[in-house]
């Protein structure tokens, strides 16, 4: 008998504790449920009465937005490699196909926190086989995975950004490139050169510091035209530069690095984009010195912060729209474009606190870059050995400033 | 066998499914989303497409190694929460032994070094909580549950330091093993490969270890009564040494099955990999019995949850953590009924 009553109040027990749990856990779903994006369809009802000559006409029309196109039975797939919170790389992304989807009325996903290829691909996978048409990777992390995957879905596009198909083999030896993978290229260049030039006037130490993620290409640019810009604008500036070659998302290393810089003198600490913003702008908010990123808006996206230079901003809605355009016209296989200043994909976005007559002279040069009289170009013999005499103290020359 | 007692067993153990997969579409439904819609995705995607089928059978592979495993612990009375670690350090040995000996060996002879190789790595990580445990007596599941950090740390150091790519583009990654050292595909268009049949095979082994040998017998005695197994004159701390090992050995060679048959490259998210599948073996092995076919059928299970979660999260557009929170749901009221069907007999 004591022993059927202790087995019956250890069930009762079990019983009571997995309802409080699961008591628990709705409310907490519940709080995150009112987070969640919901997809509405919006039905516009305008009645109009028109009063004339005795006669009254009711007119009612009903209108469902958005309206059925080629556009809106799309399906579009956004693999992020974190998610939109670092106000950088992701954010920039998730920014474009959410305008996009307003404009067009698609049915958009997104997958956050898929950071590796490989951690990708069976979401990649199933999505293209449950009929999404266009499959974006924010990234060159999925440009293995894409051009593997790819062949077996021929009409999916595979949308890669930051990806070129001369790398594909670089990256897997004996990889083969599949037309279906829609690759964008972009160019850091231009926007480093024009925060490095504001960098240069608003130094008092005349020390600059620029912390970057991995030292790739794209990036390698954007730090040379950075030191560009400072020697063109304070030629007694020093720089001092760091890669974190750990991982993009390396916030704790970025921020000791720039930490590093401002006790080694530096005004100014600079970001190249990813986490590394994320650590970088801490940082400075901490030590009270200038700082920029890359790819969001930051001017606009967090007002509070006083000393921000700018951001170097990446409309990727601009090249989403024109991939998409592309494969509704049915010329998209082998796609390749180059996000620049010259194509509008590339903008400057100056903080607040940013001198008048320095805004004045970047807006200048800002110009020359668009209308093309400056251009800017780089040694590219230096990228593998930058401690010859001619890569000091940058690889990167500018025509007609 | 007694039967009736394996009837209840099997059943109860089927109630507390039903329960906790009840309890976790309830927390799916308060986010507001389709019920309905979720419930047939959860249960039904796993076996309505070969693709997912081939998925879930991805899942099952390292599961199945790992939790032999643990399971094989569990029986001496040892846990080895280090999985994750252990299949880290064997993925690391793997790619080591490729890199440094490729050039030396033809393909087919250095795949079976290569796989070697991680059960070896797996084994070394184990190596330390063993002699802790065995030696001084420390607790096993506080040092290969600690060990796991580390292990990632390792894992981040390779990655930038002897199994850094070539060219990796400023991310830590490796480099692509070649086709022809990988373990071949089964299905095509599937990241399914032949090394299903190595995790059966590795299975039967553990059947066979555990159930019909001198060892094994002496396993589940120092597992069922470390006194008696002592004054009978089993060596209790040489037989735990040797669990521990073996178990970091399974998780190792899981490891190196992985990257050998699915993913063939490393990079800073196979420490999630190793944690996806590290811990949840833990899990399959409890409910598995800590038999080795009991744990055949509890890594179906397990994988067919998983792969049916992440078709529910896709498919519904929820927040990845609820599909954590019904496959934790499930592990609860499982526990719960367990203990209590275990106390009441």
């Amino acid at each position: 008998m004591v022993k059927k009553i202790r087995a019956l109040s250890t069930t009762a027990a079990a019983v009571v504790a997995v309802v409080a749990l699961v008591v628990g856990l709705g409310v907490g779903a519940l709080a995150l449920g009112g987070q969640r994006e919901v997809t509405v369809t919006r039905t516009v009802v305008s009645t109009v009465t028109q009063t004339g000559a005795g006669v009254t006409v009711t007119q009612t029309a009903t209108v469902t937005a958005p309206a059925q196109t080629p556009f809106s039975k799309l399906k579009v797939l956004l693999i992020l490699p974190i998610d939109e919170k670092d106000n950088s790389w992701n954010k920039a992304a998730y920014d474009a196909v959410m305008k996009l989807k307003e404009l067009y009325g698609f049915e958009l996903s997104i997958e956050r926190n898929l950071f590796d290829g490989t951690k990708a691909e069976p979401y990649a996978v199933d999505y293209a086989r449950r009929g999404y048409n266009i499959i974006i990777g924010q990234g060159i992390q999925y440009m293995v995975m894409f051009h593997k995957i790819a062949p077996q879905f021929p009409n999916t596009m595979f949308l890669c950004v930051d990806c070129a198909p001369s790398l594909v083999g670089v990256f897997e030896p004996g990889a083969k490139v599949a037309p279906n993978v829609y690759n964008i290229w972009m160019t850091l260049g231009e926007g480093g050169f024009l925060m490095g030039y504001i960098a240069g006037k608003v130094t008092k130490s005349n020390k600059i510091g620029i912390v970057g993620g991995g030292r790739v290409p794209s990036i390698w640019e954007g730090h040379e035209a950075f030191k560009l810009g400072v020697k063109m604008a304070n030629p007694n500036a020093e720089v001092l530069e760091a890669y974190m070659p750990q991982s993009w998302a390396d916030v704790a290393g970025a921020k000791k690095a720039a930490q590093s810089m401002v006790a080694a003198g530096a005004d100014v600490v600079s970001a190249s984009g990813n986490g590394i913003d994320v650590g970088v702008t801490e940082a400075a908010l901490e030590s009270g010195v200038w700082t920029s990123t890359v790819y969001a808006d930051l001017p606009t996206l967090r007002p509070d912060i006083q000393k921000l230079m700018g951001s170097i901003v990446f409309r990727w809605d601009i090249v989403f729209d024109a991939a998409i355009k592309d494969y509704i016209r049915g010329t998209w296989k082998n796609g390749f474009l180059t996000a620049t200043m010259a194509s509008g994909i590339v903008t400057v976005s100056l903080g607040k606190n940013v001198p008048p007559e320095v805004e004045q002279e970047v807006m200048n040069l800002y110009e020359k870059i668009l209308s093309g009289t400056l251009k800017i170009t780089f040694n590219y013999g230096c990228f593998d050995t930058p401690d010859k005499p001619e890569c000091k103290p940058t690889a990167a020359i500018a025509h007609g400033a | 066998m007694n039967l009736p007692y394996f009837f209840k067993f099997v059943a109860a153990n089927v109630g507390a499914v039903a329960i906790g997969l009840s309890l976790g579409l309830l927390i799916v439904y308060a986010t507001g989303s389709d019920l309905s819609l979720a419930a047939t995705t959860l249960v039904l995607a796993p076996i309505s497409d070969f693709y997912n089928l081939a998925e879930m059978l991805v899942w099952f592979t390292p599961l199945l190694v790992i939790a032999q495993g643990i399971g094989l612990g569990i029986r001496a009375g040892v846990w080895n929460v280090g999985a994750p670690g252990q299949f880290l350090l064997g993925s690391v040995f793997t790619m080591i032994v490729w890199k440094f000996l490729n050039p030396y060996i033809p393909p087919a002879p250095l795949v079976i070094l290569m796989l070697l190789g991680g059960a070896a790595g797996g084994c070394l990580w184990a190596l330390i909580p063993a002699v802790i445990r065995a030696r001084f007596g420390g607790n096993e599941i506080v040092v290969t549950l600690l060990l796991n950090l580390v292990a990632v740390s390792v894992l981040w150091w390779a990655l930038d330091g002897p199994i850094r790519g070539r060219f990796s583009a400023g991310y830590p990654l490796s480099d692509v093993i070649p086709t022809v050292y990988r373990i071949p595909t089964l299905i095509p268009d599937t990241r399914l490969s032949y090394s299903l049949a190595i995790s059966l095979a590795v299975a039967a082994l553990f059947y066979v270890l555990v159930e019909k040998t001198h060892f094994g017998l002496q396993l589940k005695a120092v597992g069922l009564n470390p006194v008696a197994a002592k004054n009978s004159g089993i060596k209790v701390s040489w037989t735990l040494f040797r669990a521990l090992l073996i178990a970091g050995a399974a998780a190792g060679f899981a490891g190196s099955l992985h990257l050998l048959g699915v993913l063939y490259r490393m990079d800073a998210g196979y420490a999630e990999t190793g944690n996806d599948f590290g811990y949840i073996a833990i899990a399959v092995a409890m409910l598995g019995g800590a038999h080795p076919l009991g744990i055949v059928f509890s890594s179906i299970f397990f994988s067919y949850m998983m792969i049916g979660a992440q078709n529910m999260q896709r498919m519904i557009q929820i927040p990845f953590p609820l599909v954590y929170a019904v496959v934790g749901c499930m592990l609860i009221s499982l526990t719960l009924v367990q203990r209590a069907y275990r106390r009441s007999l």
